[in-house]
């Protein structure tokens, strides 16, 4: 296994730029995300780890050793298609064995390895089937397996899930990660779901438009994001944003919007200082507004404000509720079991402590 | 009591649909009965027709003709490896052997090659041209091509001092056939090139690159990954082509006539000698039908391969 750094990455597709200056740092044996929406250059920056694009500007380094323009079989990496690639005219083993028999492998140890994989993918039974007779997660085992044979270096995954369905895809995700735990392989995933970043990735790395937003552990990139758009991509319902102003009263500093004042305790009143008078950012989660009378009990500091229920989303484990507080809609996680009706008049709480504060100009989170 | 209202009304709905089926097949069935069963009933009823009546003499004829102009097979040139004229339907396979794998080649090869180069499609319209000229034009051009004075293939071979080919090739026995076919080569690889470009447009580019991130190389990709997966694309190209080879008629028309000697003629023209300059009907139609049931095999053939794969999910 081997560490994987990438240095200033630019990639140009014409006049169009698709990288503008990535830099990451993977550890051996570690397992990071690229997390973002369409067009942000995650698969790019896949692709150029793994020698099918060239970048304009920078460097790939595995380990020391500078690959940035190695063709990708010399770089001993593995990579699992969305589309999965399982080539239609081979047999599972034939498709499982084709990197070993390249690579020339004495034919006991490709049968030995070819059976290993297999063992590791539960596909031991299938060997014997062409892939037009394999269901798609079947498939998508087939090309697991086929990356993991050849025990590379790095694995590279791009968005590997994305074709299954719903209550498969959770079943892989988590099947994935043992696999990955247990044959310790160095691995970068990407994809567009965050709920799989959150799950896989021991780190995730958030791009948008070609550049990384933030790099941090779930825990990191979910309570401090780094700007207003990790802070909305990560999080289901997305956060709230709200426009407040920073006024300085008698008693201290105060958040200020339409719909409430936030008397702001010393700790964060000394960040937003500077930013008196001027207009922020305040983003809360849904799930820590509660309505009134439902916040847990550790919740110590809250803020109320009141507004008419304009929509209602009973998810089971989960209400989502969207409030009108006359100037915006806000919304709300409450817990399933908790019933309101559309047009029903609603009181909510704030987790004061929850909230996240962002400079209005750069986005960038000050708290 | 409902029931019954019910069934007599589905029998009743039953008769209608069979009534708008037939109307909109009759006229085809028409068109169908006069222009291809009737002809294809007619040449086969000829074909037995002789003086006497019934028979199979005109196919017997046929067979065992020995002038070089109308024979199917001389086996005395073949058995002393004489050059030809080998008899039409020698010339036809051999036709076969050697421009089947040429464009098979040529097009799999130049649409591997083009398929990712900018302007492509540039070198690709002019190699389409060849299909796209009238194949009575081919046939001139051919002829041209192979002039002694103004070709440029004997002027190709002076300029490389190979004096013995510095002639008009069609003009001589060792070198007729060969050079319409070559020359055929150049009018059906836009063919072949079209349904292979087809072909790798439609092939998933993931394909290929999950064989390059295995380490696979351009040739081992080519052919372990590529040919592989182009199954269905050469299926077609195989059967058409030979389709084409063995009623080849137009370009051997026109540039030599099946000359000299018979030393290029092939099937089609042979039943079209019986036909127009015989005025032997008879031997005509045996030929024909001859004709027929050999393109049948490549034919058949490809119909049992196109069901094998509409059966075969991808």
């Amino acid at each position: 296994m081997v560490d994987v750094h990438l240095r200033g990455i630019v990639k140009k597709f014409g006049h169009t730029i698709a990288l503008r200056g990535i830099d990451l740092d993977v550890e051996d044996g570690e397992f990071v995300v690229l997390l973002g929406p369409s067009g942000c250059g995650k698969t790019t920056t896949l692709r150029i780890i793994a020698g099918l694009e060239k970048p304009t500007k920078g460097k790939v380094i595995f380990g020391n050793r500078d690959v940035t323009y190695l063709p990708p079989r010399e770089r001993n990496i593995s990579m699992v298609f969305q589309s999965y690639a399982v080539w239609p005219h081979m047999k599972v083993y034939d498709n499982i064995a084709f990197p070993l028999k390249i690579k020339k492998v004495p034919k006991e140890e490709i049968d030995r390895k070819v059976k290993w994989a297999a063992e590791l993918l539960q596909i031991s039974d299938l060997l014997d089937r062409y892939p037009h007779q394999l269901s798609g997660g079947q498939r998508q085992r087939v090309a697991v397996a086929r990356a993991i044979v050849v025990e590379p270096q790095v694995l590279l995954m791009d968005e590997p899930l994305s074709n299954l369905d719903a209550l498969l895809r959770v079943k892989m995700r988590s099947e994935l990660k043992k696999l990955q735990r247990r044959i310790k392989v160095t691995t970068i995933y990407v994809t567009h779901d965050q709920v799989e970043a959150m799950t896989m990735g021991d780190r995730i790395a958030v791009m948008k438009d070609g550049k990384i937003m933030q790099i941090g552990t779930p825990t990191e990139i979910y309570h401090k994001p780094a700007n207003m758009f990790v802070a909305g991509f990560i999080g289901s319902p997305q956060m709230n944003f709200i426009d407040v102003t920073v006024s300085e009263e008698a008693d201290g500093l105060s958040l200020v919007s339409e719909d409430f004042k936030i008397k702001l305790p010393p700790d964060i009143a000394e960040l937003v200082k500077q930013y008196t008078g001027k207009t922020l950012v305040m983003g809360i989660r849904p799930e820590h507004i509660y309505p009134e009378g439902f916040a847990p009990s550790n919740v110590k500091r809250t803020v109320k404000i009141s507004g008419v229920v304009d929509f209602v989303e009973a998810l089971g484990s989960d209400t989502i509720i969207h409030l009108n507080t006359g100037s915006r809609i806000i919304v709300v996680k409450a817990s399933g079991t908790y019933h309101t009706n559309i047009g029903e008049k609603l009181n909510v709480e704030l987790g004061l402590d929850k909230i996240h504060i962002f400079r209005k100009d750069t986005e960038e989170a000050i708290l | 009591m409902f029931r019954g209202i019910w069934r007599r009304s589905s029998r009743k709905r039953g008769r209608s649909k069979k009534a708008i089926i037939i109307t909109f097949l009759l006229p085809e069935l028409i068109l169908l009965l006069t222009f291809v069963l009737t002809p294809i009933v007619g040449t086969f009823v000829i074909s037995f027709q002789t003086d006497n009546g019934y028979g199979p003499d005109n196919y017997y004829k046929v067979i065992t003709e020995t002038s070089p102009d109308k024979a199917l097979v001389l086996p005395k040139n073949i058995e002393s490896l004489r050059p030809p004229p080998w008899g039409a339907l020698i010339h036809n396979i051999v036709w076969v052997l050697i421009h089947l794998p040429l464009v098979v080649f040529l097009g799999l090869a130049l649409a591997y090659l083009l398929h990712e180069v900018k302007g492509s499609s540039i070198v690709k319209t002019i190699i389409f041209l060849g299909m796209v000229i009238p194949m009575i034009v081919g046939g001139l051009l051919i002829r041209f091509m192979y002039d002694g004075t103004l070709g440029v293939v004997p002027l190709l071979f002076k300029t490389l001092g190979i004096n013995s080919l510095a002639k008009t090739w069609t003009n001589y026995p060792q070198t007729a056939l060969i050079s319409l076919i070559l020359g055929s080569v150049w009018l059906w690889t836009g063919f072949s090139l079209t349904v292979y470009s087809a072909a790798f447009e439609s092939l998933p580019k993931s394909y290929i690159e999950a064989a390059k991130i295995d380490g696979a190389s351009g040739l081992q990709i080519f052919f372990k990954i590529v040919i592989p997966l182009l199954r269905h694309a050469t299926i077609v190209v195989v059967v058409m082509t030979m389709l084409w080879d063995l009623k080849i008629f137009d370009i051997v028309y026109v540039s030599t006539l099946g000359g000299p000697g018979g030393s290029s003629n092939v099937m089609a023209l042979v039943m079209y000698l019986y036909f127009a300059r015989a005025l032997d009907y008879g031997r005509s139609a045996a030929t024909a039908v001859i004709l027929a049931l050999i393109t049948l095999i490549p034919g058949a053939w490809f119909i049992k391969q196109v069901v094998k794969s509409g059966k075969e999910k991808r």
